[in-house]
């Protein structure tokens, strides 16, 4: 017999009470790691995007639907295209506090039998991009060539498989990490590729090219604004000065997005809040009642003379065995339901969505349990404390 | 003399009434000697188990002191006076007092467990099995047991650790008259050993085994009589 395996077989002899105590607190586990998994995916998405776009200012041709489309291409993932003439690159630039500047292509590809899927394309100038070229050398060191595209993380097609945009065969030379955004599920290669896609699509008999040379029109052009001027400043001079597109700050227009994904952020801690505080009480009145429950059992421990102190051992071990175990198996649980499957919940929720990585799941996790066993603690020691108060012959008295 | 209590009382709160509290046990003065096995009869609600339960360190009188040996048992930490409940004063409670989580045997050993390592205790705790005729049953579960086997029980667990003092409230309530005939003759021989017996009953057939008869009325203590067993 040794004293120290009294909370297990007190936990295993009980059966029933321990499930249903379990059962609280991986209820509990679940709502705080979802919850948190949930607020951080949304909060990295917002923040992925924003690094993605790289870019303090992005111009468009100055038509309602041009801004309308690239809000739809970067955060709803519907592929879409609009141009301009590529004189404005230069107008642009001539500005004062224009630092970084370079223009991009979008391109749709269409579903018919010119293309292998109908995808985003997005090109970028290889000489002066300093959005892509970053996020492309994070997983391939190589420069992409023509005919070569970079796919987003939702492509779906491998590294070294050809891809087929407008008739013109590309080979695939990297796939880009996840940023959880729209930007997944697009292709990225150079002007030299897109131009010969926009070629190809007049061939093919797209009528929105024919009226354009391909070398003359650019669809974007991004911005870094020069150390010492504000971007506010900058956005406003492009629009006073220069005719025929809108600037816009990147993190305005992503305002409506990061405003929704707030509200989203403030409902769900809202939730995470009252979940936790209905379990709390939950969990005190489960304990104060179990312990209530078992105070008889308590005093015959005292009676052959058990301390106050080696009492609360024994309780304080069978709830934090409980509250572990039942923070590990909800916290599992939550991990196995979420990560393989939180694209639906991306899709769902409709924003930016990009799980932390292992390191930070473990650390929440780790943080959940911590917490499941502190609550489970406090509440069995509440009890405990309560009932240490009274003289163990009057409960003995009392259960007779 | 081993334990005394020096005029203890016990006053609880009354909940209706005039007076807003009452006397369960009034000051009263009581020795336990070793080797001497002392019977405390007396009617329900008189006192008798609150008197004990304030021998056995379990409920703190409202006046007056309980030493073991030149010990207060009430001035000790609740450490100190656990420790020493452990080793020294083996408690018999009323009613079911079987741990449900652990068997007959584990049971009979936890007292022991508590503050040794060592399996010390196994033979002991086997030949008191034995000798209240539940060694059969030392793998079973307490809710496997009838009432008297579950007294018997507890009755082994206050033997275990070879008390100075064994206090036991009723210990043959549950028992069959052979079972109450094992039990006190049980007793007889720990009290004969050196062990400070006192036993509240209603059992009537117990006062051939005593050395001494107290009475409790309505929180009063008397001793009735004293009888040589020699």
């Amino acid at each position: 017999m040794n004293i120290n395996r009294l909370p297990v077989k007190n936990l295993l002899r009980k059966s029933g009470r321990t499930t249903a105590l379990l059962i609280l607190v991986i209820l509990l586990s679940v709502s705080m790691m979802g919850g948190t998994l949930t607020v951080t995916s949304l909060q990295s998405g917002l923040a992925s995007l924003e690094t993605r776009l790289g870019a303090d200012i992005i111009v468009v041709p100055d038509e309602a639907k041009s801004k309308k489309d690239l809000e739809s291409i970067l955060l709803d993932g519907v592929p879409g295209y609009f141009y301009m003439d590529r004189a404005n690159l230069d107008k642009v630039a001539a500005r004062e506090g224009v630092g970084k500047i370079s223009a991009q292509y979008y391109l749709a590809s269409a579903k018919a039998g010119c293309c292998s899927m109908p995808v985003q394309i997005i090109g970028f100038d290889p000489q002066t991009d300093f959005t892509v070229t970053p996020w492309i050398a994070q997983s391939y060191k190589g420069e992409v060539g023509p005919r070569e595209v970079v796919a987003g993380c939702n492509i779906n097609r491998a590294v070294g498989d050809t891809i087929t945009f407008f008739g013109v065969d590309c080979n695939i030379v990297a796939r880009l990490d996840s940023t959880g955004t729209e930007l997944d599920n697009a292709v990225y290669g150079t002007f030299d590729t897109i131009q010969e896609m926009i070629e190809g699509s007049k061939t093919k008999g797209f009528a929105y090219f024919s009226r354009q040379n391909p070398e003359n029109i650019i669809s974007s052009i991004l911005i870094d604004v020069e150390e010492g001027y504000s971007i506010e400043q900058v956005v406003g001079d492009i629009n006073v000065h220069v005719r025929g597109v809108e600037a816009t700050a990147t993190r305005s227009m992503l305002s409506g997005v990061s405003d929704s994904l707030a509200g989203i952020a403030r409902i769900i801690r809202l939730l995470i809040l009252v979940v936790w505080l209905l379990m709390l009480i939950v969990l005190f009145v489960a304990f104060t009642a179990m312990i209530g429950e078992r105070k008889k059992e308590f005093a015959i421990l005292r009676v052959i003379g058990m301390s106050r102190g080696m009492l609360s051992r024994v309780i304080l071990a069978e709830s934090a065995l409980v509250s572990l175990a039942g923070g590990v198996i909800g916290c599992l649980f939550t991990a196995a339901l979420m990560i393989p499957f939180h694209t639906i919940l991306k899709n769902e929720l409709g924003m930016p969505f990009l799980m932390p990585g292992a390191g930070k799941i473990l650390l929440i996790a780790a943080l959940t349990i911590l917490l499941t066993v502190v609550v489970g603690a406090a509440a069995s020691s509440y009890a405990a404390v309560k009932l240490s108060k009274v003289d163990t012959g009057l409960i003995l008295k009392e259960g007779n | 003399m081993i334990l005394r209590a020096e005029n203890i009382s016990k006053k609880f709160p009354r909940k209706t009434g005039e007076a807003n509290y009452f006397y369960a046990v009034n000051p009263l003065c009581l020795e336990l000697e070793a080797g001497t096995l002392t019977v405390l009869v007396g009617r329900s609600g008189s006192g008798k188990t609150t008197l004990l339960n304030m021998l056995a360190g379990l409920i703190s009188p409202s006046e007056g002191k309980v030493f073991l040996e030149d010990r207060d048992l009430y001035a000790l930490t609740d450490k100190e006076l656990s420790v020493l409940r452990n080793a020294r004063i083996g408690v018999v409670p009323q009613g079911h007092t079987g741990l449900d989580s652990l068997t007959v045997l584990e049971n009979v050993k936890l007292p022991y467990a508590l503050y040794h390592k060592d399996d010390g205790a196994d033979a002991y705790a086997a030949e008191l099995l034995e000798k209240l005729d539940i060694a059969h049953l030392a793998a079973a579960y307490p809710s496997e047991l009838s009432g008297g086997e579950v007294r018997r029980l507890a009755i082994a667990r206050a033997l275990v650790m070879k008390p100075d003092i064994l206090l036991a409230d009723e210990p043959t309530g549950d028992l069959d008259d052979e079972n109450t005939e094992t039990v006190l003759q049980l007793f007889r021989e720990i009290a004969d050993a050196g062990t400070a017996v006192l036993m509240v009953t209603h059992e009537t057939g117990a006062e051939k085994f005593a050395d001494r008869v107290c009475r409790m009325n309505a929180g009063d203590l008397t001793e009735e009589k004293r009888v040589s067993n020699n």
